[in-house]
């Protein structure tokens, strides 16, 4: 996968965080094409139509609802999705759990832009090598 | 509807998982917001980087390090919140280990015969965590005594520890601006986890007692 392909999906109910992960996306990865969804309700809808091997940057909570939940069946649907789950705080069962349904990743939202940058780096950086395998 | 009204007071249990939900509730609920104020806060001052009013000390800039300084302190208290949490769920592996499998190269101070034959019944982890936070990495000497049913080691703190004496979580939880994020922090997660398998920690000065429960049969 070159870099000009890459498709971003941002799925977080907090519209202001996601308004700012936009923005250092653009710093991070000039090239790639994001889409941003902050209504909860129709989750598994929209990403039914997630461009093909998008990266899903998708909050751990949704409207009150684990999304870890969501994980299982979205992969199931669409294989080729790579998910990582951002959470404000997130507990080591939490993110074993959110590894063991198939997330690429599960971390803690970063306090400093440039603890963004890095993390989305590094996310991009996996969700290459694991659409490259 | 029932004729019987719900219990008014739940369950000890029902209690605790609620106030565990609760404490995990308000160290994530309460970050979202500050994320939103501390990145905010980033992004303006980048976007007004090489302007003279964001830098030293024109009035932006002044608001700009105040909004930093009030972030960062809040991020560190409810990082402790979340550390305190975390602590309270972590997973547990109580077995009788040897003591001196405990202790590593740390030199032992003690007139117990037969240390080497000494069983406690622990989750090793938090315990050499407790003693890896308090004496680092070189050999430290620790003092071993012998009570009813337990293995009191004295350990020296080679870091300097804040004055405080009893419990670091007491300590903790009666402020959290001064203690969160220090040593202090660190302790009360251990005092948690080590309190949830019978280990009872308290600080005298600069020494941490730790009463280690003995195994069944263990020497005497």
């Amino acid at each position: 996968m070159s870099q000009g392909t890459v498709s971003i999906v941002i799925i977080d109910d907090e519209v202001d965080h996601a308004i700012i992960i936009r923005r250092v996306l653009v710093d991070v990865a000039p090239y790639a094409a994001v889409d941003v969804m902050t209504d909860p309700r129709k989750v598994e809808e929209r990403l039914a139509e997630a461009p093909i091997h998008a990266l899903l940057l998708m909050d751990r909570l949704l409207a009150g609802r684990q999304s870890i939940e969501l994980i299982p069946a979205l992969l199931c649907a669409r294989p080729d999705l790579s998910i990582a789950l951002l959470s404000a705080a997130l507990s080591e069962e939490d993110r074993d759990r959110a590894l063991a349904t198939g997330a690429l990743a599960a971390v803690e939202k970063p306090a400093t832009l440039d603890g963004w940058r890095v993390l989305l780096r590094d996310l991009l950086g996996l969700h290459r090598a694991r659409s490259v395998a | 509807m029932t004729s019987s009204p719900p219990s008014v007071t739940p369950a000890l249990e029902t209690t605790e998982e609620i106030l565990e939900a609760f404490l995990f509730s308000v160290s994530h609920d309460l970050r979202f917001p500050l994320l939103t104020l501390s990145l905010s806060g980033e992004l303006i001052r980048e976007s007004m980087r090489d302007t003279p009013e964001a830098a030293g000390s024109g009035s932006t800039g002044v608001a700009l390090d105040a909004l930093k300084q009030g972030a960062e302190d809040l991020e560190r208290m409810l990082k402790a919140l979340a550390t305190v949490s975390r602590a309270r769920r972590r997973q547990q592996d109580v077995k009788n280990v040897p003591l001196r499998m405990l202790l590593g190269g740390h030199v032992v101070l003690s007139d117990v015969a037969d240390v080497d034959k000494l069983l406690v019944s622990v989750d090793p982890t938090p315990v050499r965590e407790l003693i890896d936070c308090l004496c680092g990495e070189d050999p430290a000497e620790l003092q071993l005594t012998l009570t009813d049913g337990h293995a009191l080691l004295r350990i020296p703190a080679r870091a300097a520890l804040p004055e405080l004496d009893g419990s670091p979580l007491i300590e903790l939880a009666r402020s959290l601006t001064v203690h969160a994020g220090t040593v202090v922090e660190e302790l009360a997660s251990l005092q948690i986890q080590l309190a949830r398998h019978a280990v009872a920690l308290e600080i005298d000065q600069q020494t941490v007692s730790v009463w280690l429960p003995r195994a069944a049969g263990s020497a005497r």
